[in-house]
């Protein structure tokens, strides 16, 4: 019988490996996919993950975890090609409306995906996640901010520690 | 009993979404988001909540000035109040986490503060590498003790510092091998002596008036001086640097007098030749009102061993007198020239020519013409023919005409950090993109 894992990818069919989610759900993914996270690469490299063994994630869940591997299949072809220097202007523009759309997601999901991209240490969703959060507070007052990212309506003692932020550091009210 | 309607549910979901989860962030990534801000909305964070107090302070700081809407603009009077009720670089700079640190690259915009600097004295003695920028160095009381006893690679870019320090510094840096001194402001004179230096890169303030003195006094292992040829004028003085290889580039306006020991050139005319600097090797020559062949010769009296040629070529007053008596017994070894800015007028052709017809190591000569685009066959044919290239002096030389596709070939790209710094390549050829 032939061998269950090839190992390199010379004969055809791409590497797979198997990642583990913290509530037990197998996810099968390509090795360039999963290599995207820092924090498994090097456990691929070392041939981890093949056959019926699998990586355990116990820091992501499922539903995390599909959304992280989601991202990295879209972004691997990109990745592979080094940043993708002769990436197309169609290419690119369709990796950014994806991205757009990707983020546009309520907060406990955005927040989970944060710490998975720290986790796992994705360095492109790391940032992207990040941009993510600083437009949702870009160009608002502090009342604006605790709205949108749902902060409880200040008590009487954080509203005066409000004023006197504003008459203190002036420069950032103008 | 138990069963959610779907307009509750979307409810309690709501609610879910409304509970705040960023704020349960780990410090670090709430910083790297509040770095991300722009200045004005960073400092508003700080007020969002207790949680978010420290953030903004401790995150890596950004001050917009320039690149941004205006609404977001920080006036640069702000500057300083921003910087100190950020408590953000000197409490890095005073982290643990840092000591022993080897390279450092410290901006600070041209603002004032000074304390900055100070906290950062701390890494002095062990840094390999280091780049100021945009700062002054204290004078009197709050003078630092400029001692860097392991410093390699020294860029000092629109630094504000006075003579006195400025030779204070260069004295306490027993090991540096590269100099870059770009834009700075504070000193007219400045005396090089070092056992060790191999490159220096100077570019003068843009506006002044001044002339700046630099005095090569000794320095035995220097390789490189590069200049810049941008506004503003320097007399060089030469003399020990018996290692000089790379020199250039020399234009009239920016270097109106370079003195080797005996030889000085004043403009492009050779004033008084006692000796002759076999060890250059590498000229660049620049944007000369006057820069004809008799110049040439005249440089190649002074430097005899040059082998590569790079000469910008300026506006096109100098004519074309006989210059066959003045060779005389002269051997042009030069193997490579390039000269850029070409554009195959009369006067081009008849400084060109005199290599073709003279060189007789030639082994490449490149024309490059500042205009877009492919050299048309035609104008190549003409110009090998105005040039004589079938009658070289070197039978074996290559000839090749290309084109510059960008503006800024100019003396401006010469002194650059890398070209200072990198030792290994050659300084003149990052000129061209072509090569």
């Amino acid at each position: 019988m032939a061998a269950p894992e090839s190992g390199d990818g010379n004969n055809g069919a791409a590497r797979m490996v198997t990642l583990i989610s913290s509530d037990n759900t197998r996810f099968e993914v390509e090795a360039a996919a999963a290599s995207l996270s820092q924090t498994l690469q090097l456990t691929i490299l070392d041939g981890g993950g093949g056959g019926g063994d699998g990586i355990p994630l116990p820091n992501v869940d499922s539903a995390t975890l599909s959304k992280v591997l989601e991202y990295c299949i879209k972004h691997a072809p990109a990745a592979a090609n080094g940043g993708a220097p002769n990436a197309t202007a169609v290419d690119r523009a369709e990796l950014e409306r994806f991205d757009n759309e990707f983020v546009n997601i309520d907060q406990s999901v955005l927040y989970s995906l944060i710490m998975a991209a720290h986790n796992l240490e994705i360095e492109g969703l790391q940032s992207l996640v990040a941009k993510k959060v600083a437009d949702m507070i870009k160009g608002k007052s502090p009342m604006e901010i605790r709205r949108t990212l749902g902060f409880p309506d200040p008590t009487p003692e954080e509203q005066a520690e409000m004023n006197a932020h504003m008459l203190e550091y002036g420069w950032a009210y103008e | 009993m138990g069963m959610l309607t779907r307009a509750k549910k979307r409810r309690l979901e709501e609610e879910e979404n409304r509970i705040d989860r960023i704020s349960s962030l780990p410090d670090a990534i709430l910083g790297e988001i509040v770095s991300l801000l722009p200045t004005k909305d960073g400092g508003r964070t700080q007020v969002l909540s207790t949680r978010w107090r420290h953030i903004w302070r401790f995150a890596p700081l950004n001050i917009d000035l320039l690149h941004c809407p205006r609404r977001q603009r920080v006036r640069f009077d702000q500057i300083s109040g921003i910087l100190s009720s950020h408590k953000g670089p000197g409490h890095w700079l005073r982290s643990p986490a840092l000591d022993k640190l080897q390279v450092l690259e410290f901006d600070l915009i041209c603002s004032t503060n000074t304390r900055l600097l100070a906290s950062a004295q701390r890494f002095f003695s062990t840094l390999r590498i280091a780049s100021f920028g945009g700062c002054a160095f204290p004078v009197g009381k709050a003078a630092l003790a400029l001692c860097f006893p392991v410093l390699e690679q020294l860029s000092l870019s629109s630094v504000r510092i006075s003579e006195c320090l400025m030779h204070a510094l260069l004295a306490g840096c027993p090991v540096l091998q590269s100099l870059l001194l770009d834009n700075n402001d504070g000193y007219l004179r400045l005396r090089i002596m070092s056992p060790t230096i191999r490159s220096i890169g100077v570019r003068l303030r843009c506006t002044t008036l001044e002339v700046y003195q630099l005095i090569i006094e000794d320095a035995p292992c220097l390789e490189r001086l590069l200049l810049s040829g941008l506004v503003g004028k320097m007399y060089i003085s030469v003399i020990s640097a018996p290692r000089l290889h790379f020199l250039g580039q020399l234009s009239k306006e920016a270097c109106p007098r370079i003195q080797f020991s005996t030889v000085t050139f004043e403009g492009s005319h050779i004033i008084s030749l006692t000796m002759v600097v076999r060890s250059v090797k590498a000229l660049a020559l620049s944007y000369m009102d006057d820069l004809s062949v008799d110049a040439v010769i005249d440089f190649m009296k002074c430097f005899p061993c040059i082998e590569k040629l790079n000469v910008e070529m300026g506006r096109r007053i100098a004519g074309c007198r006989k210059y066959q008596d003045l060779i005389g017994s002269l051997d042009i070894g030069v193997k490579k020239i390039v000269m850029t800015n070409y554009i195959g007028c009369r006067t081009d052709v008849c400084f060109a020519k005199f290599f073709v017809l003279h060189a007789r190591l030639l082994e490449s000569m490149t024309l490059e013409f500042q205009k877009p685009g492919k050299t048309s066959s035609v104008l190549i044919e003409k110009q090998r023919r105005l040039l004589q290239i079938e009658n070289r002096a070197s039978r074996s030389a290559r000839f090749y005409f290309v084109s510059c596709n960008y503006l800024c070939s100019g003396p401006n790209c010469i002194v650059c950090a890398q070209q200072v710094h990198d030792l290994s390549a050659d300084p003149f050829v990052r000129l061209h993109h072509w090569t």
